[in-house]
């Protein structure tokens, strides 16, 4: 409630309400090619994100499935992204991408590609974000797909074995649709969790360089507590937005994904 | 699935071996990176490994670490959010999930739920200047309390506990309050330690948010001293010299809690989780 008020309060240089101005900071926010460079970049990230995070967490999870010794010991493993914090892991990485002797620049120097600009490159940055938050939520979606590849019936597969279709069309055609509900619910949650990242940001590129990884997040923090800025009003109305962009795409995910799960 | 001994068989076998080794070195790579460099000043993975063999590991970007910021004051600090935080959540989404399955509200406890599953929806991004003018009116910037209070309830935790207490066996209810169980008797003596890895799950989860939190903290928390752990460690990075096995050593000690919390907490986490999540 607090924060509708606000969206409409004009705001003097000390970030102090000066009064009601209606949709004024609404319209002023619209009319800038700055807030839809942010909005641009908001949804590249989270659709990378989210992407990146499924692909990765079935290409993770696939393999465990199957009944080897030590997969227990492995599923375990696994998990450990999930109980590092993104402020961590963003460090982490932050030394990883450091250049020349950081860890990626050092392995890919062998494979003959040099200097990558990891976090200084703005067409790079942002997929460089993207891995760390890919990485973070790999545990969480790892845990969550093996759970529901556990509860597919095994002589659904045999039968499907014996039909002579192979491990990849075994998942492709047979456990992936089972699972479907898990996969939305994922899908809903990454969304969500991808249109609100701030730290992962904040720590590797500060929304930099070149504005390339400036999300609506990024863009409400540094319009109400960057530096030389306290326009709360202005970061109010971001976060409106922010709220109504993630109800209407999930909405919009309910409306088209939801017919294709089957419960 | 293999079990078949044909030679296809073997080598899909070991095909498939190789590929889990491959992606769990990928997946813990980044940790183990971040682990070698505490030792070794470097994420350099193979001048790390070359310095350990040489023995030329060191525990004094540990001890940098803990000069550069004040790391024990920082850990203790979200040691206190993480257990106020948590604790506060516990009782609230207990009592508020129990009135809602077991209280006698009938129609209200619908709405109730529609209620708790919006404000789940709200971002907190979306709150927080409005939450930090709140803070700064009460007074209470800068301070530990600013950190954890607006986390003293919290939707998902009433949510993941509902959905537990609804499977609870109503015919155990029945005679516990034959017998004269009181409600509160009845939800520790019963509800709790029935309803274990959803409870669990509550506490891992919550602790983990608590001890992992970062923007918030960022935002309400000024002075080196009243800062968390996650700021602090952050703040390694920001100095112009930048000192990468220090940095390394700090991310290493914060993230251990945590990782030792998912470590002890896997199995009711993982039966509390996937209960939620496939309703």
């Amino acid at each position: 409630m607090r924060t509708i008020f606000m969206s409409m309060q004009g705001t003097n240089l000390f970030g102090q309400p000066t009064g009601f101005v209606g949709f004024d900071n609404y319209a002023r926010m619209f009319q800038s090619s700055d807030f839809w460079h942010t909005i641009s970049v908001t949804a590249l990230f989270t659709v990378g994100s989210v992407v990146a995070t499924l692909l990765v967490g079935l290409a993770v999870a696939i393999p465990l499935t199957t009944r080897l010794r030590g997969t227990g010991l492995i599923r375990a493993t696994v998990m450990i992204p999930m109980a590092v914090s993104v402020a961590a892991a963003g460090l982490a990485f932050r030394s990883i991408y450091q250049p020349e002797t950081g860890a990626a620049d050092r392995l890919l120097s062998f494979v003959g590609i040099d200097g990558v600009g990891w976090l200084t490159d703005p067409a790079v940055a942002i997929w460089s974000v993207i891995i760390v938050d890919a990485w973070v939520g790999l545990g969480f979606t790892v845990l969550l797909l093996l759970a529901a590849f556990d509860g597919v019936p095994e002589d659904v597969l045999e039968a499907a074995s014996l039909d002579g279709a192979g491990l990849l069309r075994r998942v492709r055609h047979v456990a992936l649709p089972i699972i479907s509900p898990t996969l939305f619910f994922l899908i809903v949650t990454e969304t969500i969790g991808a249109m609100r990242e701030f730290t992962a940001i904040q720590v590797l590129t500060q929304g930099g360089p070149a504005n390339a990884t400036h999300t609506l997040v990024i863009d409400i923090y540094q319009a109400a507590f960057g530096s030389g800025t306290s326009d709360y009003a202005a970061a109010s109305a971001r976060g409106i937005v922010l709220l109504l962009l993630i109800v209407l795409v999930t909405a919009v995910q309910f409306r088209f994904l939801d017919r294709k799960v089957a419960y | 699935m293999a079990r078949s001994t044909t030679v296809t068989g073997r080598i899909g076998r070991l095909t498939l071996v190789g590929y889990i080794s491959v992606v769990v070195l990928l997946v813990i790579f980044p940790a183990a990176v971040a682990v070698l460099g505490t030792f070794s000043g470097t994420t350099d993975p193979i001048a790390s490994l070359q310095r350990l063999i040489d023995g030329q590991w060191t525990i004094d970007y540990v001890v940098s670490a803990f000069d550069r910021a004040p790391l024990l004051q920082q850990g203790l600090n979200s040691v206190l959010v993480t257990l106020a935080q948590t604790a506060l959540q516990l009782v609230t989404s207990l009592l508020a999930a129990y009135a809602l399955v077991f209280g006698r509200l009938r129609r209200f406890a619908g709405v109730l739920l529609a209620v708790f599953l919006v404000t789940m929806m709200i971002p907190s991004e979306t709150t927080i200047v409005a939450n930090y003018l709140t803070i700064r009116s009460f007074g209470l910037y800068d301070t530990l309390t600013a950190v954890f209070i607006p986390y003293a309830a919290s939707a998902y935790s009433i949510f993941l506990l509902r959905q537990a207490f609804l499977s609870f066996p109503t015919e155990i209810r029945e005679a516990a309050l034959l017998d004269g169980t009181g409600p509160l008797r009845f939800l520790m003596q019963f509800l709790i330690p029935l309803c274990r890895p959803a409870v669990v799950t509550v506490i891992v989860t919550s602790a983990i948010a608590a001890w992992n939190g970062y923007l918030w903290p960022l935002i309400v928390t000024e002075s080196p001293e009243s800062r968390t752990a996650q700021v602090g460690v952050a703040s390694l990075a920001d100095s112009s010299v930048t000192d990468i096995g220090s940095l390394l050593a700090g991310t290493v000690l914060v993230s251990l809690p945590t990782v030792f919390l998912v470590i002890f907490g896997q199995r009711n986490l993982v039966k509390g989780l996937t209960q939620g999540a496939n309703r």
